[in-house]
C-alpha cells in the first residue's frame, strides 16, 4: 500500500473516532454539562481555598485557579474514560479483523484515538468559555510562551496517547482491563498534575512525579501558558515531552511486538 | 383453547430523526425530533397446544419483535398478547417459567462458565429438584451428544455447540411453550439436521408448543405444519404449508430424463411450458438428458400431461416435482412489491 | 415449583459471577487496586492540599478528611452489593438485557448480580480503613450513640448512591447512553463529597440538597457528629434525620427503574 493510502487510511480511522463521539449527543451533552460544573466548583474550590491570602510558594490565586480551571478542560479532552476500543476488540476477537486490514493495528487504534480526542476539543473549548466568563482564565505573558504552551499541548496529547496504547496493550495478557486502566487514569490524573500543580506538592512527592511521563501531559503546557515556566525551563520540559515520546514510542513497539505473538482470538 | 394469542399486536420504536441539510450531525445535538417505526403493525393469529408454527418473514419484517413481546421482553404499544392465558409484559416473571427461548443470535449462557455450570445455575433459579435435573441433563446429553464439551467454557464452544447448549438451557425447566428465533442459522448442514430433528421430537413426543423463525425454508419444509408469513409487520398469510403452495405458486414440475441417444427436440406440448431445470432447485442426475416442464394441475391434470409428453420424447424417467418453499416465498414477497 | 427466595437467588446468581471472574486469575489485584487507586488520589489531593493551606471553608483536615472517609465507607456499601449496576448501560444497549427478562427473577437483582464485586473490595477495605483512622483523629467525643449514629448515616450515604445509579439505570432504557451521566455522578461525588459543601454557597449547597442529593452522603450527618450543624442553612432537625434520606432515594429510585423499564427496545433482531 503507498504512503498515500496509508494517510488516507489513517484519516479513515480518524473520523469514525471523531463521529463514534458525536453520535452519542446525550453522553456528549452531559458531559459538556458535568465539564462545566467541574470547572465551575474546582474554581470555586481554590477561590475559597486562597480567600484574600497572597501568594503561596510564589503563586498568586489568580495563576493557581487559571491553572485549575485549564487543567480541568485539558484533562477531559486528553483521558476520556472510553479512550480506546482495543480492550474490546481483544475481548470479543474482532482483533483478527482488524489484523487483516491493509493499515497496521497500532495505526488504526492511534487515528481511532485521535479521532476521540479531536471530537472531544469542542467539550474542552466549552470548558474554557465558561472559565473565561467568570473572570478565571488569564493570558499568557508573551506570544513565545503562547506558542510554546501550544507546542506543548500537542506534545502532552501526544505522551498522554501513547501511555493509553501502551496500558490498553496489557489486554493482550489479561483480556480484563478495567483495573490496570483505573490505576492508570486515576493515578494520571493525580500525577499529570490536573488534580493539584507540581508546585503545591510536597519535596518528595514533586521529585518523584518529575521523573514520570504523566506531568508532561497537564502539568508543563499549562505551566507554560501561565508563565510559571519561562525561558529556558519551559525550553526543557519540552525537552521532557519529546524523550518521553521517543520513549514510550519505543516501549510501545516492544509490547506490540510480544503481543502481536499472543493473539489469542477467542472462540475460534 | 389457544396456547399463544395475539389480538392487533402492535409495537413502536422511536428515535432520534436523522437530520437533512448543513451540519446535520451538530444540529442533531440539540434536535428532538423523532422518528417513528411501526416494526409491528395490528398482527393477529392464535396457536393452538402442540402445534409446531413457522413464523417467517423478510428482513425487519417484524418476526423478532412478535417474539419479544410474546416472551415479555418488549411491552406492546398496543393490542394484547397472551401466552398460556397470561400477558407476557405484565406478569413477567410467571410466563418466564412457562417458555424456553432460543435466539440464534445470542447466547443466553454464562459466556464465562463452562455449559454444565450454566445449567446448574439455571437448575437453581428456576428451582427443579435434584433428581428431575439430572435426568434432563442426561436425557440432552445423549439426544444431543453434549458429552464432549459440557466442562467446556462457553466462550470456547463452536456455533453448533454453543446453539444446542443454549437449545438445553432454554428446555432445562419442561417449558410447555418454546420460541426458537433463527436457531439454525450459520449452523452446518450436520449440526442443522441434528437440533430440527430434535425439535421434532420435541414437539411431538411431549406435546411441547413451538414457535420457530428462520430464513431456512429447509427447516420450515421439515419442520411446520403450518406457517405465518409477515412483512412490514402484518400477517400475509397463516395456515397449512401446502395450501400457501397452491395460493402462491400454483404450478407443479414434470421432470422427465430422455432414453439415452434419443432426440432431445424443442417441442411444444398444450399446458405446459418448458423451463430451465435450475427451476426445481434439486440436483438432476442427467441434466444434459433432462427436460423440464412446468404445468398448472387445474389445467391439465398429471397423467394427461405424461401422456401428451411421451409422445413427443422417449422417456426414460419421469417425476413430479413440488416448488420450493423458497421460490413460493420469494413469489410472495415479490408479489408485495409489485 | 414453589417460589424461591431473592436471597437464594442472590446466592445462586452471585456465586456464578464469582466463578466467572475467577476465570480471569490477574485481575483480581489489578482491579481491587483500581479501586483503590480511585478514591485514594482524591484522598491524597485533599491530604496535599490542606498539608499547604490547612484550612478550607473554615475546615481543617481532621474534619474534612472524617467527612471523606465518612463518604468512602458510603460508597463501599454502594459499591460491593451493588457495584455491578453500571453495567446496566451497556446490557440495555447491546441487548444482553433481553436474557434478564427471559428469566423467572426480578430484574434488578440480576443486574445487581451481574459481576462479582471483587473490584470492590479494595473500595471497601479503603472506606473502612480511612473511617476507623480519621474517625478516631475527628474531633469527635465518641459515645455509642453517636458510633449508632454514624453507622446509620454511613448506610444512608450508601443507599443514596445506590438510588442514583438506579435512577440511571432506569434513564438507560430511554437515553441511548448514560454513560458519562453516570461517570459525572461518579466523579462529582468523589470530588466534591470530602468538602464542607456550605462553602460553595446556598443555591449550590440547596442543590446539593434536593437536585443532586449528594450532601446527604457524608457532609450533613458529619456536621451533626461534628457538632457543626450551625453552618448548615437548614433546622437542626432536619439536618439530623439526614440518614433517612437514603432511604428515600432509594425507593424514587428504584421506582423509576421499575416504570421505565416496559420502555426497553430490545436492539438488533
Amino acid at each position: 500500500m503507498s504512503t498515500a493510502d496509508q494517510v488516507r487510511a489513517f484519516r479513515g480511522m480518524t473520523r469514525a473516532g471523531t463521529r463514534s463521539v458525536l453520535i452519542y449527543r446525550g453522553d456528549l451533552i452531559t458531559g459538556a454539562v458535568a465539564l462545566v460544573i467541574q470547572v465551575v466548583l474546582a474554581i470555586a474550590v481554590w477561590r475559597i481555598v486562597y480567600s484574600g491570602r497572597g501568594p503561596v510558594d510564589g503563586v498568586d490565586a489568580r495563576t493557581a485557579v487559571a491553572y485549575a480551571a485549564i487543567a480541568a478542560c485539558l484533562q477531559s479532552v486528553l483521558l476520556p474514560w472510553q479512550f480506546s476500543t482495543l480492550p474490546m476488540r481483544i475481548r470479543n476477537g474482532q482483533i483478527a479483523t482488524d489484523l487483516t486490514r491493509p493499515l497496521g493495528l497500532i495505526w488504526q487504534v492511534f487515528g481511532q484515538n485521535l479521532g476521540v480526542l479531536l471530537g472531544r476539543l469542542p467539550l474542552g473549548a466549552i470548558g474554557l468559555a465558561v472559565a473565561a466568563v467568570l473572570g478565571a482564565l488569564t493570558l499568557p505573558p508573551g506570544w513565545a510562551a503562547g506558542l510554546l504552551s501550544l507546542v506543548a499541548t500537542v506534545g502532552g496529547a501526544l505522551v498522554a496517547m501513547l501511555c493509553n496504547l501502551i496500558v490498553s496493550m496489557v489486554t493482550f495478557w489479561t483480556f480484563e482491563v478495567s483495573g490496570p486502566l483505573m490505576v492508570y487514569r486515576f493515578g494520571s490524573a493525580f500525577l499529570s498534575g490536573s488534580l493539584i500543580p507540581l508546585w503545591f506538592m510536597p519535596g518528595w512527592l514533586r521529585g518523584s512525579v518529575e521523573w514520570l511521563p504523566f506531568q508532561a501531559q497537564v502539568y508543563t503546557p499549562v505551566s507554560i501558558y501561565l508563565g510559571q515556566t519561562r525561558g529556558g525551563q519551559a525550553l526543557a520540559l519540552v525537552g521532557v515531552q519529546l524523550v518521553w515520546v521517543v520513549l514510550s514510542t519505543v516501549l510501545l513497539e516492544l509490547v506490540w511486538r510480544r503481543a502481536r505473538y499472543r493473539v489469542v482470538v477467542q472462540g475460534g | 383453547m389457544a396456547v399463544i394469542e395475539a389480538a392487533d399486536l402492535v409495537k413502536e420504536f422511536s428515535r432520534p430523526a436523522v437530520l437533512e441539510g448543513r451540519l446535520p450531525r451538530l444540529r442533531g445535538l440539540f434536535s428532538t425530533k423523532r422518528d417513528i417505526t411501526r416494526a409491528v403493525n395490528g398482527v393477529n393469529f392464535e396457536v393452538e397446544p402442540g402445534e409446531l408454527v413457522g413464523y417467517l418473514g423478510p428482513n425487519g419484517a417484524g418476526k423478532s419483535t412478535t417474539i419479544k413481546m410474546l416472551t415479555g421482553i418488549l411491552t406492546p404499544t398496543s393490542g394484547v398478547c397472551r401466552v398460556a392465558g397470561l400477558e407476557p409484559s405484565r406478569d413477567r416473571a410467571r410466563n418466564a417459567r412457562n417458555i424456553g427461548v432460543v435466539f440464534g443470535q445470542r447466547t443466553q449462557l454464562w459466556y464465562d462458565l463452562p455449559l454444565r455450570d450454566s445449567f446448574e445455575v439455571l437448575s437453581d433459579l428456576y428451582n427443579l429438584d435434584r433428581t428431575t435435573y439430572r435426568k434432563r441433563v442426561g436425557l440432552f446429553t445423549e439426544l444431543l451428544d453434549l458429552s464432549a464439551f459440557l466442562d467446556t467454557p462457553v466462550r470456547s464452544l463452536s456455533l453448533g455447540q454453543r446453539m444446542r447448549g443454549d437449545l438445553v438451557a432454554a428446555m432445562l425447566h419442561e417449558p410447555s411453550i418454546l420460541f426458537l428465533d433463527e436457531p439454525t442459522v450459520g449452523l452446518d448442514v450436520v449440526a442443522k439436521a441434528r437440533l430440527t430433528e430434535f425439535i421434532a421430537e420435541t414437539n411431538r413426543s411431549d406435546g411441547t408448543t413451538v414457535v420457530l423463525t428462520t430464513h431456512d425454508m429447509e427447516d420450515v419444509e421439515r419442520l411446520c405444519q403450518r406457517i405465518i408469513v409477515i412483512d412490514s409487520g402484518t400477517v400475509l398469510y397463516d395456515g397449512d404449508l401446502s395450501r400457501l403452495k397452491e395460493r402462491f405458486m400454483p404450478y407443479r414440475f414434470l421432470v422427465l430424463t430422455l432414453a439415452e441417444r434419443s432426440i432431445r427436440r424443442v417441442a411444444d406440448i398444450p399446458s405446459a411450458t418448458e423451463v430451465e431445470p435450475s427451476a426445481v432447485g434439486t440436483v438432476l442426475p442427467y441434466p444434459d438428458r433432462s427436460v423440464v416442464l412446468r404445468f398448472d394441475p387445474r389445467e391439465v391434470t398429471t397423467p394427461e400431461l405424461i401422456a401428451r409428453a411421451s409422445q413427443v420424447y422417449q422417456v426414460d424417467e419421469l417425476s413430479i416435482v413440488d416448488p420450493r418453499l423458497t421460490d413460493v416465498i420469494s413469489q410472495l414477497y415479490d408479489g408485495l412489491l409489485t | 415449583m414453589a417460589e424461591q427466595t431473592w436471597l437464594r437467588q442472590y446466592v445462586v446468581l452471585e456465586r456464578a459471577a464469582l466463578r466467572a471472574q475467577l476465570q480471569y486469575r490477574v485481575n483480581f489485584w489489578t482491579t481491587l487496586m483500581g479501586g483503590v487507586a480511585y478514591q485514594g488520589t482524591q484522598l491524597l489531593f485533599l491530604g496535599v492540599l490542606l498539608g499547604k493551606f490547612g484550612l478550607i471553608g473554615g475546615w481543617g483536615f481532621s474534619a474534612v478528611a472524617f467527612v471523606f472517609a465518612m463518604r468512602l465507607a458510603s460508597h463501599a456499601l454502594y459499591v460491593v452489593p451493588f457495584g455491578a449496576l453500571r453495567l446496566t448501560d451497556e446490557m440495555v444497549r447491546d441487548g444482553e438485557f433481553d436474557r434478564v427478562l427471559l428469566r423467572p427473577v426480578n430484574p434488578f437483582l440480576q443486574l445487581v448480580t451481574r459481576m462479582f464485586p471483587l473490584m470492590s473490595l479494595g473500595d471497601a477495605l479503603l472506606g473502612f480503613g480511612a473511617l476507623a483512622v480519621f474517625g478516631w483523629q475527628a474531633p469527635v467525643d465518641w459515645t455509642p450513640a453517636k458510633i449508632g449514629y454514624l453507622i446509620l448515616a454511613v448506610v444512608g450515604g450508601g443507599l443514596v448512591e445506590t438510588g442514583i445509579q438506579t435512577f440511571f439505570c432506569g434513564l438507560s432504557f430511554v437515553a441511548t447512553s448514560t454513560f458519562s451521566l453516570r461517570i459525572f455522578a461518579d466523579s462529582s461525588i468523589t470530588q466534591f463529597s470530602g468538602y464542607p459543601l456550605t462553602m460553595f454557597g446556598r443555591a449550590t449547597f440547596y442543590a446539593f440538597c434536593t437536585l443532586f442529593p449528594m450532601a446527604f452522603i457524608s457532609f450533613l450527618p458529619a456536621t451533626v457528629l461534628l457538632d457543626r450543624t450551625s453552618d448548615v442553612p437548614l433546622p437542626t432537625w432536619l439536618t439530623t434525620l439526614s440518614p433517612l434520606a437514603g432511604v428515600i432515594v432509594f425507593v424514587l429510585g428504584y421506582t423509576f427503574f421499575t416504570k421505565m423499564m416496559p420502555r426497553y427496545t430490545s436492539p438488533g433482531s
